[in-house]
């Protein structure tokens, strides 16, 4: 069998071979200096007692051994699990829901899909704050709305009671993520062949067994990549436990990346505050690699 | 043809890319040359002051020929923002240095000592506020600028409503307070992540003989039967006297609840009654200006006599600075009467000096509701106290133990017993993580 000869850098370069590379090229260095490079250099520095404005030595895991035993960390931790099981629960429940919904016939179809996207493409910073006055203990437009409809005597403490706060940032969460699963299913529901749906409704399918059997298995891939992303985003959130609640009350809200954020910006301690913010790192590529394991195994009808 | 046009494309995209690297470059060198003075503080909470020290700055600049730049930062990004200068080792000239900071960047921070020298010889010495926070090993890091302080803001006419008198001590402050509640204008005292929270808590924690640590600022104590008593007077405050609300107030809040005549007492620098002033804010039921019901008075004592806290500023010059020369020309043109001055009048008795003579100012003594300024240094501690500023001392101030710990015990997560443990482990690990 003829072996392909060897290609020389001046004809790769003569016939355009390299052109792929140039022009991936400057993904690549902003991928690396703005993503690489802080992540190398944060784990450096989580094995550091680094503060600012002094290098520190090298102290091996004792910063994460700090962690376990501190009972703030426990309690990010556990906020951490609860907000991202909850937010991302709810909005595979309800994006799910709202791309079945609109993927129907309906009046104004394109408007209402254009409309539906405006809480994930508004700035998460502007929407916050405007969630912020929503809850405001002094100035909340829902406990005056539901006061002077009589609904409740008084308002809710939507930011001071530790469980009603989790519930505002989870609410505020899925409020700002559901378009992406919605658009996202939406675009998958749509290549799923009608012929299917048909077949399915000559046998005698009902909704029901039709979404269970039809829908779902082919929507899994897809639906499986939504909540990986969606884990990913929602963990390692931060503008809106800080813009709402700071982590409080009582560290109640704090989620990894705002309490790194306290610990080694705030607080100084950068080695501290890198090992909260990588703590999770392990996990997460664990729970990432079986996804994408699960994702590849699809679903096929063959 | 088409092989010559690939590789025309390739060598077309390797040039572009080094002509902008070569006129980005040049953009950046042109623009070093030219030279610019930067200072970096935080957005005070009178938007007048910033605006003051922007006018010196353009007219130092003016006078010298260059540019001053004065970049001002929301305080909830200042710390972040300042760390990444430290860690780069480039940013701004002259930068703000609070609590313990000049402790903490000691190491990045250009000596001040003839400057400071000199300002204590022109104006009449400093305060001992001043080398507790700004010198480190006898060597000024940081040139002692001036502090917040933190009386009792109160209506004076709710408490007359209510047939009481402005309270002296933390035992009337529960009882005017519940009878305020009872008229819908509670007090309103943050207990959780706020900085005028850990100020008026540490005052509270301070008037019953308790504290962080020890006199050695390093044995922690904040497990003790005085900090148990303490909670106990706050857990009756929070329930008597406030709404649940303030476990989840910022810095903000409580300006926004007085102005809103939602509250009656809380602990604050001049800002609400600046504000009530500039914006004539009137009282909803009688129409009266909410600002000629604002008065200042000391904060509470207790059994251990009567503690203020005072939150104090300085300007420091970062080492790696290459204007160093300049930034204490700047210094020196700020504190100046004919600038100082101004600064101190804009706001209000909201920024106390350091500097003697400058304690003397009109703005302190003219108007009766400032009149307190007069008083309160007395009593005055910061950070660290009964111990010296420390850099632990200031992450336990930034991560909020203290407000977190009276919340525990006023909201019933917490026991005191349990809430005092937490606090001290919290406590402990700061001072055992801390590197010299």
């Amino acid at each position: 069998m003829k072996s392909t000869p060897a290609v020389s850098l001046k004809e790769r370069i003569h016939t355009g071979q390299l052109s792929g590379y140039l022009f991936i090229a400057p993904a690549l260095a902003i991928i690396t200096l703005l993503v690489a490079y802080p992540f190398l250099k944060a784990i450096l520095l989580s094995f550091t007692d680094s503060t600012v404005g002094h290098s520190g030595g090298f102290i091996g895991l004792d910063n994460y051994a700090r962690l376990g035993g501190n009972e703030t960390f426990r309690q990010t931790l556990q906020n951490s699990v609860v907000y991202t099981v909850f937010s991302v629960g709810t909005k595979t429940v309800l994006g799910l829901g709202l791309a079945l919904l609109l993927n129907r016939e309906l009046p104004w179809k394109r408007l209402i899909r254009g409309i539906i996207l405006l809480p994930w493409v508004i700035p998460s910073t502007l929407s916050t704050l405007g969630w912020l006055w929503m809850f405001d203990p002094i100035f909340s437009v829902i406990n005056w709305a539901t006061v002077h409809l009589n609904l409740m005597e008084r308002g809710l403490p939507w930011l001071s009671d530790p469980y009603l706060a989790m519930i505002s940032i989870i609410v505020v969460n899925t409020w700002r993520g559901l378009p992406f699963f919605a658009i996202t299913l939406l675009a998958g529901l749509v290549s799923i062949p009608p012929d299917l749906y048909r077949a399915a409704k000559m046998d005698g399918a009902g909704p029901i067994r039709t979404f269970r059997y039809v829908t779902l298995p082919l929507l899994k891939p897809l639906l499986l990549v939504v909540i990986l992303f969606s884990t990913i985003m929602t963990i390692s959130d931060f503008n809106i436990v800080y813009i709402l609640t700071k982590g409080g009350p009582m560290n109640m809200t704090h989620l990894l990346s705002t309490l790194s954020f306290q610990v080694g910006l705030s607080g100084g301690r950068l080695g501290q505050g890198a090992a909260v913010s990588l703590f999770l790192f392990p996990v997460l590529a664990v729970v990432v690699y079986f996804q994408l394991k699960a994702i590849r195994l699809g679903t096929t009808y063959d | 043809m088409f092989r010559k046009l690939r590789i025309g494309v390739e060598w077309f995209i390797i040039g572009l890319a080094m002509l902008t690297l070569v006129i980005t470059g040049s953009a950046v060198g042109v623009s070093a040359a030219d030279q610019e003075l930067t200072i970096m503080v935080w957005s005070h909470f009178i938007p007048d002051v910033d605006k003051e020290i922007k006018k010196h700055a353009e007219e130092f600049g003016k006078m010298k020929g260059i540019q001053v730049r004065v970049d001002t930062i929301d305080h909830h990004q200042f710390a972040a923002k300042k760390a990444a200068e430290a860690q780069a080792k480039s940013g701004h000239d002259i930068i703000q240095n609070y609590g313990a900071d000049a402790l903490v960047y000691q190491e990045l921070m250009a000596p001040v000592d003839d400057l400071v020298k000199e300002l204590g010889d022109q104006f009449g010495g400093y305060i001992d506020l001043a080398a507790e926070t700004c010198q480190v090993g006898g060597v000024w890091k940081s040139v002692p600028w001036y502090y917040y302080p933190y009386p009792l803001v109160i209506r004076t006419d709710l408490i007359k409503q209510v047939g009481e008198n402005p309270p002296d001590t933390w035992e009337d402050v529960l009882r005017v307070g519940a009878k305020l509640k009872g008229i819908g204008k509670p007090v309103g005292i943050q207990m959780g992540h706020s900085r005028d929270g850990n100020a008026a808590l540490l005052c509270l924690l301070w008037s019953y003989g308790a504290g962080v640590t020890a006199a050695d600022g390093k044995t922690v104590t904040i497990n003790s039967p005085e900090t148990a008593t303490a909670l106990a007077m706050g857990k009756k405050i929070f329930d008597q006297a406030m709404t649940p609300d303030v476990v989840s107030w910022d810095d903000g809040a409580n300006n926004r609840a007085f102005l809103a005549d939602q509250c009656s007492m809380v602990f604050n620098s001049p800002s609400i009654y600046k504000a009530a002033m500039s914006k004539k804010i009137p009282i909803a039921e009688t129409g009266q200006p909410m600002a000629e019901a604002i008065d200042h008075i000391l904060p509470p004592k207790g059994p251990k006599g009567r503690f203020a806290f005072a939150d104090p500023l300085s300007l420091g010059i970062w080492d790696f600075s290459k204007n160093k020369e300049l930034a204490k020309e700047f210094l020196k043109f700020h504190f100046q009467k004919a600038q100082f001055d101004n600064l101190l009048e804009v706001a209000v008795g909201y920024n106390v000096p350091f500097l003697k003579d400058y304690r003397q100012h009109k703005v302190f003594t003219s108007d009766p509701k400032i009149r307190f300024i007069g008083e309160i240094s007395q009593y005055e501690h910061t950070l660290g106290y009964p111990g010296p500023v420390t850099a632990p001392s200031q992450m336990v101030w930034d991560l909020y133990v203290i407000g977190n710990m009276f919340s525990y015990v006023a909201t019933g997560q917490k026991s005191i017993d349990e809430s005092m443990k937490w606090a001290e482990k919290e406590i402990t690990g700061i001072y055992a993580g801390q590197q010299k």
